[in-house]
């Protein structure tokens, strides 16, 4: 998914000089896109141990950032208790990994909002190669899957060993 | 007044300014989601702080407009970048990828290793990050290094023994793998065993096979419900038949 969030970039660029609205539909689509590329990244890896994470896209921060105080913090007690001082050290990245991704998945999330509901706000299109939406880059949500990628797995690391 | 203006006001009587326009999330009572840029001062803090933040979102939600603030750093794409080319520079044969997170006066580094990095390695990358970050004025928080692969803990092999003891290393192995972790081969499982026994938590029976001490069944502790370990415990040795 995320490579055809790349494509309708690469195309809403390639059409800009000729269908300005088609630009601009790209454009949306592909913020749409490279969400949800990091949104069902996240439910893959961490759908490997957790099996009641929420459907809704609204709820799924709120339930991330649930994990810290609860789960990993279980895991982190246990880890100290045993003498595990890379696993306590892996907790508290974990930690942090998680209000990471849950502000990844909060702020792409409303710019995904964005382009689907508000298309009174239109995608502006820098002289270039790029664009932005309501003051996000599409060069900076290029970025949401592969970052998502990389906290998922630090959360995963510690869910992993209980 | 509509809620948008009221926004806004409250924003701008605090000297603030949304990042583009305000955006209603879903539902009948919907969070508004306003974008921040935010920078910092000459000592690193975050302007405008978290607290001040807080606070304007305190006064709205006393109104019962509830918002919620996604803060965008002013200057992260520049440090992410510095600190990719540094690493990169020096780690290339090592590094896959690097990047940034931001949270308050704080900077988190994130790498994608090309393979499990050894201890040393790691310490490097660790002091690189902190002499680059300290030369922007941040302090480093952490740096997590992850691959697909996730390695057994301490913990969950003592806790693997626990259940199954007295059981052969080549047992655990087995039992690891089957819960997902990654043993990279007996060899690197015979070497965590032997620092688990140093630090006496484990004993090696005549027989070859491992069993927790006293001491680490102790700091393992129990519950008293139906997950209780005593519990799998009971049922592993009976399919064990003994």
């Amino acid at each position: 998914m995320e490579e055809v969030g790349l494509h309708l970039r690469a195309h809403a660029l390639v059409i800009l000089p000729t269908q300005e609205r088609e630009a601009d539909l790209f454009g949306r689509s592909a913020f749409n896109r490279l969400y949800y590329s990091a949104y069902l990244t996240t439910k893959s890896i961490l759908g490997e141990v957790l099996s009641d994470m929420p459907r809704s896209h609204k709820g799924t921060p709120e339930y991330l950032r649930g994990l810290a105080t609860g789960r990993i913090a279980h895991i982190k007690r246990a880890a100290v208790r045993a003498g595990d001082h890379k696993l306590r050290q892996d907790c508290t990245n974990a930690k942090v990994a998680v209000d990471a991704l849950a502000g990844l998945l909060e702020g792409a999330n409303t710019v995904r909002e964005t382009a689907d509901y508000f298309p009174e706000i239109p995608v502006l299109f820098k002289t270039g190669h790029s664009f932005s939406l309501n003051a996000t880059e599409v060069e900076l949500a290029k970025a949401w899957p592969n970052q998502a990628r990389q906290y998922a797995r630090t959360i995963l690391l510690v869910l992993k060993q209980a | 007044m509509t809620i948008h203006q009221t926004i806004l006001d409250a924003l701008s009587k605090d000297g603030l300014a949304p990042l583009g326009e305000i955006i209603p999330g879903e539902g009948d009572a919907p969070t508004f989601y306003i974008s921040i840029l935010v920078s910092r001062d000459p000592s690193g803090k975050q302007v405008p702080s978290n607290r001040r933040l807080h606070a304007v979102g305190q006064k709205l939600s006393d109104e019962g407009i509830s918002v919620h603030f996604l803060l965008r750093y002013d200057d992260s794409e520049l440090v992410e970048a510095g600190l990719r080319a540094t690493l990169l520079h020096s780690h290339i044969e090592q590094i896959r990828n690097i990047f940034v997170s931001f949270d308050s006066s704080k900077a988190n580094v994130w790498i994608e290793p090309k393979r499990a990095l050894d201890q040393q390695t790691i310490n490097e990358l660790h002091t690189r990050s902190e002499e680059y970050l300290k030369l922007v004025g941040l302090k480093l928080g952490v740096v997590s290094l992850t691959t697909n692969e996730v390695l057994p803990s301490k913990l969950a092999t003592l806790t693997i023994i626990r259940t199954e003891a007295p059981v052969a290393p080549q047992r655990i192995l087995e039992l690891l793998s089957a819960r997902g972790l990654s043993v990279p081969s007996l060899d690197w499982l015979s070497r965590q065993l032997d620092a688990y026994r140093k630090s006496g938590d484990i004993v090696r029976l005549s027989t070859g096979s491992i069993v927790l001490t006293k001491k680490a069944l102790h700091v393992l502790g129990t519950t008293k419900n139906r997950n209780s370990p005593d519990i799998s415990r009971l049922l592993a040795l009976a399919k064990g038949g003994r």
